[in-house]
Order: C-alpha cells, then structure tokens, then sequence
C-alpha cells in the first residue's frame, strides 16, 4: 500500500476528543441551562451544532494524504493572513477580533492557528543540511511575525503568544545549533532584566564572561552579545506601548498593582469556585458560585472553574488525565515520526493545545495571569472548536498513516 | 537525535505536575476553608451608577440634573427561596406578591441577577426595612441617581425621556456596554447622546451573607469610582421656550425657531407633550394613558409629523419656475377658478386676485398664478427643484428618530397609478402644496432659512457643546454648512420680496405676523386635510436683511394658515424684539 500501513488508530483519538468536549457540554448545560429558553438558544445548544462542524472537519483530515498537508500549506495560510487584515473593518466593542459571518462570528486568529502550523511545518521540514540554516530561522520567524503583529493590533496579547511559543517549539524540535538557542533564550531574560537597571548590568558582564569561555565563533558570541543589550534597552520602551489592560493585567499578576477592572476579581471568583469543589465536586447543577453567576466569562475562559466546582478534584484530575494522554502519546509519535513533516505537524498540533490548555487552567486557578486564551475542546465558542477538532484530526490522521521503517 | 523530543515530554510532565499540584492544593488541602468562604462569604460586584451628565440651555439656566433617590432591589432566587417571608415583604413595600412573581416571570431570566422592583421610596421606608432586614430575604436597596428637571419649560421632546434598557436595546451595538437594569435614554438628546451623558460606571466590592445581604465592604479589592457623564449645553433659549410652549397651550402641532446664521435652534416645541418629571417613575397606568391618547403625545411632531405643507411649498414652485426662465413681472389672471381638462379648480379666494405676477402671487398667496406654473413646469422640473432644497431628506438635526417626509416623482405616480395614467392636474395640485407631498416642520424650516441666508443651508441642531471631562473647558460643536437651492441671489431677492409683501403689504396673508419695527418675511399655508379641518402652517424669517431667527409653525386641524399660524409666529417675534434678539 504505497509504503504507508493503515491502523484504524484514530478511533482513540475521536473519542478523548469526544469526551473532552462532553464535559465542555456538561458544564455549558449547567451555566446556561432555564426554563424561560429553549435548549436550543442557550450556548449549549449552540456548543451542540458546533461539535457537530467539529466532527466534519475531524473526519475530513483525518482522511488526507501527507502530500495534501504540504499543497494547502501556503493557500491556508495566506487565507489566513487576508482574513486578519480583513477583520479590522470590523469592531465589536472596540476591538477588532471577529469578521460576522451569516449570523456567526468567525474568529480569525483560530484560523492562522492552522495555516501557520502548516507554513511552519512545511518550511522546517524542507531543510536538508545537519544544522537548521539561518535563511530558513529568518524565514520562519518572517512567517510567524506577519500574523503575530496583526494579531497584537486587534488587540489580542493572549492568542499572538501563542504563535510565538508555536515558532519557538518547532525551531527547537528542528535540529539546532546550541549558539542559536542562546541567541533566542538570553536576549528573552535581557528583555525581563531590561526593567532593573543593576540587574541588566550584571546580566551583560556575566553573560560576557560565560560567552568568553564558551566553544562558539566570536561572530555568534557578539552576535548574542548585542543582541540582549538590545533587548534590554528595548524592554521600557516596548511596555510603555502595551495597552493599559494589558499592562494592568502583568502588574496584577506580579502583584505590583491592586486590581481597578476586575481581573482579580476574576480570579478570585474562579478560585473560589474550584477549591470549594473540594475531593467530589458540588454535582452537577449544584455548584453555588457557577449557578450564581458570579464569573462574568464562565462559558468561554472560565469554564474550567464550572467543572472544578461541580465535579471537584474527581472531575479536574480526570480531565486532566485524558489531555496529558494526547499531548503525551501525541509527542511521543512525533519524535519516531521519519516523515519530517509529519514530525513537525504532530508537534506543533500538541504545542498549540497544550500550550493553551495550560494556560487556561493556570489562569483559572491564580498561577497565570488572566490573558483570555480558551480552553481546547471546552471553551463556548465555535471558531475555537473547530480549530481543536481540526487539530485533532491532523493528530488522527498523522498517528493513523505512519511510514513504515 | 531530536533535542524537541524528549524536551517536550518533560516539558508536559511538569507543567500538569503543576496543574495537578495546584489544584489538590486548592481542592483538597484548602478545599474546606473555600467552601466555608463559598457558603458564608460572596463577594459581589455591585456597580455603582454614574450621575448622569447635566444639561443647560444656551445662557448656562440648567434644564436637567441629577438627584438621589432609594430603590428597592429584588435577588428573585432568594425570594423565591422563602416563600415564608414574602408576606412580610408585601407589607413593607405594599404590592402584591402576585404583581412580585409577575414582575420576575416578565423581566428577569437570570434568577441571581436582581432587578429594581420600586423605586422612589420614602425614606420611612428605608427605616422600617433597616429596622429588620433580615425579614426580607433577597431585598436591599441603593441610592441611585436620576433625573430633575428644574426648568419651567418642559421641553419634554428636545430632552427626552429615560428608562430602564429593554431586553431589544441590550443586544443593539450602541447598548454593548450597558447592562440590563440600566437607566438610558430613550428618546431626544437623552438618547442621542446617551453615550457621552452616561459616562462611566464604577464598582465597589462587597461581602454578602446567605441571605444576599451586605455585610461588609471587601478589603482585598479596590473600588473603582464611577466617572459622571459629560455636561450639555443645548442651543436652546428656555424664556423663549417657555413663551413657545404657552402658545400651544391646547392645540395640536409643532413651532421652531432656529438661527438661520447658525442652525441654533432657539425653541422647539411638540404639543401636545408630556412631563418628564412624571416619567421618571411612571406606573403602568401613565404609559398607556400616553401610548392610548389619540393626540400622540409622544410623537415628536418637529421632526415626525409629515403632513401636506400647503401653500408654504408655493415658494419651491416660484424657484422652481425663476430656474426655468419666468419672470416675476409676468402677469396671470386669476378668476377665482382654473380649468383642467373638464375640471375646476379653484382659487382660495373665489373672487379672484385679477392679474398677478409672481410677487403679488406670493403675497396674496393666488393658486391660479402657482396651478397655472405647475402645469407648465412639469413634474419633473418641479421635483427636481424641491429636491434641491432636499425635500424627501432627512435635516440630519442632532435629535433621534426623525422622518424623512416623501416628495412624489414622476416615478413615484407611474408606480402609484401606472405609467401614464395618471392626470395631469397632479402636477397643479402638488405645485400648490397639496396632495401626496408631505414634509417635516424642520424641513420647511431648513428651507426657509437657506432662503433667509439666500443659498447658505446649516444643519439644524439643538447642541451647542459638551463639558469636557475636567469641567474647565466647553467644547463648541461647529455648524455644518451647505449650499442648497443653487439659485442666483437675485431671483431668491424675488422670493424673499414676495413673503415680506405677504406680512407687510395690505391684502398679504401672513400680515398677522407683522412687527412694526421689525423687517418680518413670511409665507402662510393651509393644507386641507380630508379628514377633518386644514392644517395651519406658516414659515418666515426676520429682519429681511441679515436674519437673526427662522421660524416654522404647524397647527394641527387648526384651520387657516393666516389666521391661525401667522399669529403665533408674531408672537414669538414680538417676544424676541423686546428681548434684543434682532440687536447686534
């Protein structure tokens, strides 16, 4: 069969999707659930019809070959790319994140998840020396950099972090030289180090003194060298052009700063909800601080904290469980994967869901700040459960049509 | 070989470690002291509403402000809850629990959302309620702020008046940021401008028990202050108003008097209209005696009311046939009647004006003289001008909702009657001001003040500026100006000489709005109506030379435009010459 052997190795990887978005349901059932709206009208049955698209899609890729992946590679992403610019003809409260679409809104930023996953892939995946080449790192920082700074203008810091994780995980799963790796890594701590003037100095003099005794060209040397001086220098200037939420948002979280818009509020909100959950969970409908309606975003962000309270420990644990089996079963395929694009495709599908299933949890329970990614599979809202069911069948599919050694 | 590998694996090993971590330490080591803060402590977020903007007229007199009141706030779940307590809550508030359980199955969706069940409430009220609150489950009240209306003049339809958001209006964009429950405007500039008169709600944190009632301010978060709404001034002058108001005192229609220079509107008046002090706690009972009432006192007639304009559109026709070539000093002869085809058509006055040119025509108001142009005019030359003068359009003044009347096309009677099938004599009678056509009141002023500035049009408004958010500075609005009619200065010379004959020559119909000192143009209309007696209107302007006001009047049924409408007009004029409105 044209060197490619079939398992019928999706099956396992529908249903952890299956089960994820049931628990999603069980909890958009309970915080919309009443008796003046038919079912239909509230976000569950809305949740319900998008799960229904989800399943479309899963289905669809998981029936493509490897070679289609790398055809629709640049189409999807410059779909995705005009559908950013796109966008900003439209402002829903003052921002710019959704294009209304016959009734529905789609989020353009969940579609460059895919298209840039796929570029990335592709690009990677071409180089052929021992090390990854410089052209190609530029090229791929290039590809990554258009959507992230459209995404930064809707403004949505949140989702265009998530574009740069994805960048600098698959540079790391390509073969790197480790000069590269200082090059990306330390100008990042220069940047934190940039806001303390003692610490920046001493960054540079130790980061001069380790670069001496290290094995590495002197071009690479000062090239990291200037870079974080840079980077340092850069950091006020870039903070003093973040937006106030954001900013107040970091400051929160550092706990720099009392909290004026109720990010906090928020937080302490959905902390409440989850701890007192406690081992069994309140049982579903009984959950006090979700039926209150004390989370003003308890369908979308803030749904971890409805199954927390409601299904306790129990519920979380088990939630938990089943995305760590695909995050992990997915990554360990992807490292016996031959096929690099293959190889890079799995990853990044397990970098972006995981990354933002993380930090979503995270931010539920006060060790994130509050940054607005949704949980995958979970989350109301359709363009995110149609990207996390696309996501998935690439993950099906890749994991179903191995090449054989 | 692969360096991501195996870094990845442990990356997601330790990062649901973490997770994993965290949350046994939330669930289960803390859990119970969370689930005693969950049972016996909520914190809630309770906004706190913003005054509302206050609004002057144009001398600084204030129009309306703001002052506290108490309101009663119902949590429908604890109410429902404790069925036992609902007597001792009927009691304190005196209505019904059947008119409570109403109230909840008609407003609210959301059982923990409470909702304003009465507003209004004495103070003893208050009292008997702290006296023992906890007998009244899911009750509590707030002081809010809400609207006062100092000023004599009502001005009922220029401010507009305010209530809580309907459930339609929350999902429309200018709504995104208001919240059910939420005092907005619901008509005039209290809509118009909602936005900027709302400002910007604040927010206080505080502990409530089990029973949902407040037991503290919570330390942990910080209260955000409420930022109050933008001060208005309006172009309004209240005397005048006042004065404009007394006028219509019983009668039905509509008087407008505007800067032609500027497009200030001085006085706006809409009778009958109603009293915003009463709407701002309305029973049921009032709202249907509003909506019910067969004189539509809600209808903003200034900008609503579309009626025939009679023979006030006599000057659109007159402009109409100078375009095409007519000279004023062309005689017509007027027996009383004209012939169309087998019919007649008469003249108001059955006697006859004998020979007119169009000066006099204007000024003895003769519809043989304007039939007769009609006819040789057109439809089409006829439309074209009175949309020139931007009949059929909105004014764009700066109040909600305003009608944009119709002016009949060639197009509009062949779709009407089919093409071709229709009579001629339309085109006599709508060149008179009768028929299909219909305007606004603020269209014919728009006109006739362009015709006061010979050719200049301004956007009426009825804002004159905003306080900006420091109270130190007014921001002026600027008037928007415009070149409409597009008729030489001397033929408009023509026109403006006809309607200062009309008021200042013996014989003119709109005599009734003469002022001996002051140089008054004017123009009568009385458009029949045949569902009852005409409809008075009159437009005019003074001094002839550098117009100071602009006025437009509309009576309802209320019978001849000379005899009915000019007087008013006089009126006002008188009130602004002893007031040194026409002085520099």
């Amino acid at each position: 069969m044209n060197g490619y052997e079939r398992h019928p190795s999706w099956l396992p990887w529908f249903f952890y999707a299956f089960f994820l978005t049931g628990l999603g349901l069980l909890c958009l059932f309970s915080v919309s659930h009443s008796k003046d709206l038919p079912l239909i009208e509230t976000v569950f049955g809305k949740q319900v019809i998008w799960l229904c698209f989800g399943m479309v899609f899963f289905f669809l890729i998981q029936r493509m070959s490897i070679s289609h992946f790398a055809a629709i590679s640049y189409p999807v992403y410059a779909l995705s790319l005009v559908l950013l610019l796109v966008v900003f003809a439209f402002s829903h409260q003052g921002v710019h994140r959704w294009i209304p679409f016959g009734g529905v809104r789609l989020q353009p930023s969940e579609v460059a998840k895919v298209g840039v996953l796929l570029v990335l892939s592709h690009c990677l995946a071409g180089n052929k020396t021992q090390y990854l080449s410089f052209k190609r790192l530029f090229g791929t920082f290039l590809l990554v950099l258009c959507p992230v700074i459209l995404i930064l203008k809707e403004p949505d810091l949140g989702t265009s972090i998530v574009f740069v994780v994805l960048w600098l995980a698959l540079i790391l799963w390509a073969h790197i030289h480790f000069a590269v790796i200082l090059m990306l890594f330390v100008p990042v701590l220069a940047f934190v180090a940039g806001f303390h003037s003692v610490a920046f100095v001493a960054l540079l003099v130790g980061l001069a003194v380790t670069l001496w005794f290290l094995r590495l060209p002197w071009l690479a040397k000062m090239v990291i060298w200037v870079l974080s001086l840079g980077s340092g220098l850069m950091a006020p200037q870039v903070w003093s052009h973040l937006a106030m939420y954001q900013k107040q948002r970091v400051l929160i979280f550092l706990g720099l700063q009392s909290d004026p818009r109720g990010a906090a509020y928020q937080v302490i909100q959905s902390k409440l909800a989850i701890g007192s959950g406690g081992f069994w969970g309140k049982g579903l409908l009984h959950g006090s601080q979700t039926q209150l309606r004390f989370l003003p975003e308890q369908h979308t962000d803030f749904i971890f904290s409805v199954l927390g309270e409601e299904l306790g420990f129990v519920g979380v644990v088990l939630l938990l469980i089943v995305f760590f089996l695909i995050f992990i079963r997915g990554t360990l395929i992807a490292i016996k994967l031959k096929d690099p694009l293959a190889s890079f495709l799995l990853a990044g599908c397990v970098v972006i869901l995981s990354f933002q299933t993380f930090v979503n949890i995270a931010m539920t329970i006060g060790i994130a700040p509050v940054t607005g990614l949704p949980l995958p599979f979970l989350s109301y809202g359709g363009s995110s459960m149609c990207m996390s069911w696309i996501l998935m069948g690439t993950i099906a599919n890749l994991t179903s049509q191995r090449k054989m050694n | 070989m692969k360096l991501g590998g195996q870094w990845m694996a442990g990356a997601l090993v330790v990062a649901f470690s973490v997770l994993v971590f965290r949350l046994f330490q939330l669930q289960i080591y803390q859990g119970d002291q969370y689930k005693q803060r969950a049972e016996h402590n909520h914190i809630r977020q309770i906004a706190i509403i913003p005054p509302r903007g206050v609004i002057y007229d144009r001398n600084k007199t204030v129009l309306a402000e703001n002052r506290p009141r108490y309101s009663f706030f119902l949590v429908p779940f604890e109410y429902n809850n404790h069925p036992e307590d609902a007597g001792k809550i009927e009691s304190l508030l005196a209505i019904s629990n059947t008119e409570i359980k109403n109230r909840i199955s008609e407003r609210s969706l959301n059982p923990f959302r409470p909702f304003r069940l009465i507003s209004d409430v004495d103070f003893s009220m208050i009292a008997e309620y702290e006296e023992s609150r906890n007998d009244y489950p899911g009750l509590f009240y707030q002081i809010e702020p809400v609207r006062s209306y100092p000023s004599e003049a009502n001005m009922s339809h220029v401010l507009g008046y305010l209530g809580e958001i309907s459930s339609s209006e929350a999902k429309q964009k200018p709504f995104s940021r208001f919240e059910w429950g939420d005092i907005i405007g619901k008509s005039g500039i209290e809509k118009e401008y909602n936005r900027q008169l709302w400002g910007k709600r604040g927010y206080r944190y505080v502990e409530v028990d089990v029973r949902g009632h407040e037991v503290g301010n919570f330390s942990g978060l910080r209260d955000v202050d409420p930022i109050p709404g933008q001060n208005l001034m309006l172009t309004l002058d209240a005397q005048l108003q006042l004065l404009a108001e007394s006028l219509f005192q019983g009668r039905r229609g509509a008087l407008v008097v505007m800067d032609p220079a500027q497009g200030d509107i001085l006085a706006y008046v809409s009778s009958p209209d109603f009293s915003l002090d009463a709407l701002v706690n309305p029973s049921t009972n009032m709202w249907a005696q509003l909506l019910s009432n067969s004189s539509l006192p809600l209808l903003n007639r200034g900008i609503q009311a579309q009626l025939p304009p009679g023979s006030t559109f006599k000057l659109v026709t007159a402009m109409a046939g100078l375009k095409q070539g007519v000279n004023w000093q062309d005689e017509v002869n007027c027996p009383g009647y004209y012939r169309i085809g087998r019919r007649l058509f008469h003249c108001w006055d059955h006697e006859g004006h004998g020979d007119v040119n169009m000066k006099q025509a204007i000024a003895r108001s003769c519809n043989v003289y304007f039939y007769q142009m009609g006819m040789s005019l057109g439809i089409d030359r006829w439309s074209d001008e009175a949309k020139q003068w931007q009949f059929g359009e909105k004014t764009n003044i700066d109040l909600p909702d305003e009608k944009s009347g119709l002016l009949p096309s060639r197009k509009y009677m062949d779709d009407k009657f089919g093409s071709g099938k229709w009579s001629p004599a339309i085109q006599a009678n709508i060149a008179v001001g009768q028929g299909d056509l219909l305007v606004t009141p603020v269209q014919m002023l728009r006109m006739v003040s362009a015709i006061a500035m010979r050719g200049t049009a301004v956007v009426p408004h009825v804002i004159r500026g905003f306080e900006n958010r420091e109270r130190s500075i007014w921001e002026r609005i600027s008037p928007q100006f415009q070149l409409i009619g597009d008729l030489p200065k001397e033929k408009l010379e023509v026109i403006i000489d006809g309607m200062y004959a009309a008021v200042n020559q013996a014989g003119g119909t709109a005599t009734a709005s003469g002022l001996p000192n002051v140089a008054v143009c004017g123009k009568t209309g009385t458009a029949q109506n045949p569902n009852g007696d005409p409809h008075a209107w009159y437009v005019g302007f003074a001094p002839k030379e550098e117009p100071r006001l602009s006025i437009v009047v509309l009576v309802e049924n209320g019978g001849s435009g000379g005899a009915v409408a000019a007087p008013l007009a006089g009126q006002v004029f008188r009130f602004a010459y002893s007031h040194g409105m026409f002085s520099k």
